[in-house]
């Protein structure tokens, strides 16, 4: 029960962090403009960087625990959860990569662009 | 249920048994069978047949306007004619042949590769289906009248509100959503329950075939798609036209973008809804030519997954024109050059599977092969229009037209004229031809870089889309001329391939259940499957189990044949009903009436009702007494 939790949790929350920190961004950005102050913008970047890092790790420290193996054809409880941890490690990897290449326009562009 | 070794899969011929499923599965005959069917065959072949016949329609407006094109100063169609066929082209496309098209395969096909008789909720699906129908012939009643949409298939506001687009032209289109929309929704619906809930025993998460992961991601992207452009569609738009709400109404303190956010919010996840299934139909083509299991199956898996999720991160890109903050539009270059990844690693998959095995070159084969060629072509145009100079150098002009035909046929077209050759023996139990398949592929290939590689040009040369003529000066006329040429190409290779189909479904060699010598389990059904599928219902002993030797296949037994039962659902329709067909019936004739005056949703919901309850009165099913 609490290992199929760990590994939703793996899976959801790389996407969701996500969508919430773009959407997050995209609505500050005109305030961040008004007032001139980009730190909020990196502060989501950062924030939703450290929460996907984590569930990978999580996914990580999970696939550890079952094995180290990857998942293969077979069935049952340890297969999927080798599976889900894998897919948990990729996806948290895969939302890391776009958020960190969402924060590339607070370095280059100033907030009023 | 218990499973057995003997006898193996596909072998077991119990007359009795048989007896009993063909009783129990069998279709009402004549007409009466035609309204009531809810197999999942029937329903799928519909669905193919209905969409590309709809393809044909679109493929022949698009005709008219490339010869209204061909020469500078064309006198042949005017500029009222010319808005009403691209935007009927452009939402026939995407509503009534792409979306419904992949619709209908992953119906057809989903339950058979998951070794089951039928979708989950199958009267559901009749619905969906004369849903979409009623939805086509609305728009086309409207065309035919001249009273066809001209706003372009996103109807953006203020053009399409009520001051800029007075008369009901654009709200045929809004309504016209509804149903298709009603649809897709159905489908996904059934798609989800059906991959989640009623797959083979043994076909855990990583037996699953490619192509039934590919229409469950783009199930769930249609679950969370089609709510935002039925908010876009019937509420900012149809409200704003009919009841005289202000949503887009800037003097009133409304704001038309809000309208172009929330449409794309669908709008982008719309092309991954339609590019999703083609990838699996991709996969299990190039696992069956090849005879390898596909590649980094889990990359492929999760790569789906991905795209499924960052799919609803780009629609921004669509507006890099209207003046957002940059910092914020920036982010949309960001993610729309992630995605461009995850479909890398998919191509990187399938040429490593090709690598791997040994290619057997099939018409099938030729077609992916094309389609990696022309995909590839219009993802790097995608790339350039992801970055914003360039876009808003080129917003709005023909190198748009061709990018996105670049991706929608050569993402979708393509696979899909393969996936007709590959799965044509399994659809009719006959053999296209492939010598004239090959020839099929090649008229196709060259009609189509013909038509749509000098839009490239066009487009940097300045030439804006959605115009009916030019003059002369612009130099625009070659190009242009070839481009024509080209849709003419188009023409011929769509006559070449309904000729060899309908030729071949007569006489084609008789293909037998298994003619490519195909792993998964469509493969073990017989061609074209009997209503039920599968006497025996098969178990996943792998990923592949046709590839397993015949004495280790296992099949299940002991599921009731006497009913309309599949493993894991509920019993199913004891009798075929008539009940999806007549609330189609009644809520299409109330949303067609609310186009005209709002008042008509009362009844409508009113009959739709009276329809539901016909639909979920209890019945006792056929051979249970009471
Ligand atoms: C069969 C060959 C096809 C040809 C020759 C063709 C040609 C054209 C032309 C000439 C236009 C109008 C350009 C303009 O004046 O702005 C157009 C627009 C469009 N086409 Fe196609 N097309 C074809 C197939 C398709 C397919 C298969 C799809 C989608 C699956 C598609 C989707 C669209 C869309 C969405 C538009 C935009 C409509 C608008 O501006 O509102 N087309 N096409
Ligand atoms: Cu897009």
């Amino acid at each position: 029960m609490r290992r199929d939790a760990a590994l939703w949790a793996a899976i959801l929350a790389g996407p969701l962090v996500w969508f919430i920190s773009m959407q997050a961004n995209f609505a500050l950005a005109p305030w961040a403009c008004a007032l001139q102050w980009t730190p909020a913008l990196f502060g989501v970047s950062f924030v939703s960087l450290a929460i996907t890092a984590g569930s990978g790790l999580l996914a990580w420290s999970e696939w550890q625990k079952l094995g180290r193996e990857l998942p293969g054809e077979s069935g049952g409880a340890v297969a999927r959860g080798r599976a889900m941890a894998l897919g948990g490690m990729i996806l948290s990897a895969a939302s890391f990569l776009v958020i960190l290449a969402q924060t590339i326009p607070h370095v280059i562009l100033g907030a009023c662009e | 249920m218990t499973p057995v070794t003997e006898p193996p899969l596909g072998e077991i011929d119990d007359e009795g048994e048989r007896r009993a499923l063909e009783r129990s599965w069998r279709r009402r005959p004549g007409i009466a069978g035609w309204f009531t069917v809810t197999t999942h065959q029937a329903l799928g072949k519909r669905y193919i047949v209905t969409a590309f016949v709809f393809l044909l329609i679109g493929g022949v407006e698009a005709l008219f306007m490339r010869l209204q094109l061909a020469r500078p100063d064309n006198p042949l169609i005017g500029p009222d004619k010319y808005n009403q066929l691209f935007t009927t082209h452009g939402t026939t496309m995407m509503f009534l042949f792409a979306v419904p098209m992949m619709e209908g395969m992953g119906v057809y096909l989903v339950p058979l590769m998951l070794g089951t008789r039928n979708v989950a909720f199958p009267r559901l699906n009749a619905f969906g289906y004369w849903m979409f129908l009623f939805g086509g012939i609305f728009l086309y009643a409207g065309f035919l009248t001249n009273t066809g949409p001209d706003a372009g298939w996103f109807a953006y506001t203020p053009l399409s509100g009520p001051q800029f687009s007075p008369g009901k032209r654009v709200d045929i289109w809004a309504q016209m959503i509804t149903f298709t929309e009603i649809s897709a929704l159905c489908v996904a619906t059934e798609l989800i329950a059906t991959i989640l809930k009623m797959r083979a025993p043994g076909m855990s998460l990583t037996r699953i075939p490619m192509f039934c992961w590919s229409m469950l991601v783009q199930s769930f992207m249609v679950v969370f798609a089609m709510p935002a452009v039925m908010v876009a569609s019937n509420i900012f738009l149809l409200l704003d036209r009919t009841v005289g709400t202000h949503f887009s109404n800037a003097a009133e303190g409304g704001d038309p973008l809000l309208y172009q956010h929330v449409f794309w919010f669908f709008g982008h996840p719309e092309v991954y809804i339609i590019f999703i299934p083609a990838l699996g139909m991709v996969s299990s083509i190039v696992e069956t030519h090849t005879r390898r299991a596909i590649f980094g199956y889990p990359a492929m898996v999760l790569s789906l997954v991905s795209t499924g999720f960052i799919g609803f991160g780009l629609w921004v890109h669509h507006m890099f024109a209207t003046g957002l903050p940059q910092i914020g539009e920036a982010y949309f270059t960001a993610a729309s050059m992630m995605i461009a990844v995850a479909s890398g690693v998919q191509i990187f998959c399938w040429i490593a599977t090709m690598w791997s095995g040994r290619v057997h070159m099939r018409t099938p084969m030729y077609f992916v092969l094309g389609f990696v060629f022309i995909f590839v072509l219009g993802g790097l145009t995608g790339v350039m229009l992801a970055a914003i100079p360039l876009d808003l150098q080129v917003h709005d002009t023909f190198f748009v037209v061709a990018h996105f035909h670049y991706v929608l046929i050569g993402g979708a077209l393509f696979p899909l004229f393969g996936a007709f050759y590959h799965w044509f023996p399994k659809f009719t139990g006959r053999m296209m031809n492939d010598a004239l398949g090959k020839i099929n592929f090649w008229i196709l290939f060259v009609g189509f870089n013909l038509t749509f590689f000098p839009m490239h040009i066009l487009g940097l040369k300045g030439m804006t889309r959605r115009i009916y003529t030019y003059p002369a000066e612009m130099g625009w006329g070659p190009a242009n001329a070839l481009a024509t040429v080209g849709a003419c190409i188009i023409l011929i290779g769509g006559i070449v391939f309904i000729a060899n189909a309908l030729a071949s479904r007569v006489h084609g060699e008789i293909a037998g259940p298994d003619p490519w010598d195909g792993g998964t389990l469509e493969w073990a059904a017989d061609s074209p499957p009997r209503n039920y599928n599968f006497v025996n219902l098969p178990v996943a002993t792998s990923r592949y189990p046709m590839w397993t030797p015949p004495e280790e296949r296992v099949v299940v037994t002991g599921v009731r044949h006497d009913r309309r039962e599949a493993l894991v659902t509920t019993l199913m329709d004891a009798e075929p009903p008539i009940w999806p067909f007549i609330t189609a019936l009644l809520l299409g004739l109330g949303l067609v009436g609310a186009t005209f005056r709002f008042s008509w949703y009362y009844p409508a919901f009113g009959a739709t009702g009276i329809g539901l309850i016909g639909w979920f009165w209890p019945r006792r099913p056929e051979g249970v007494r009471s």
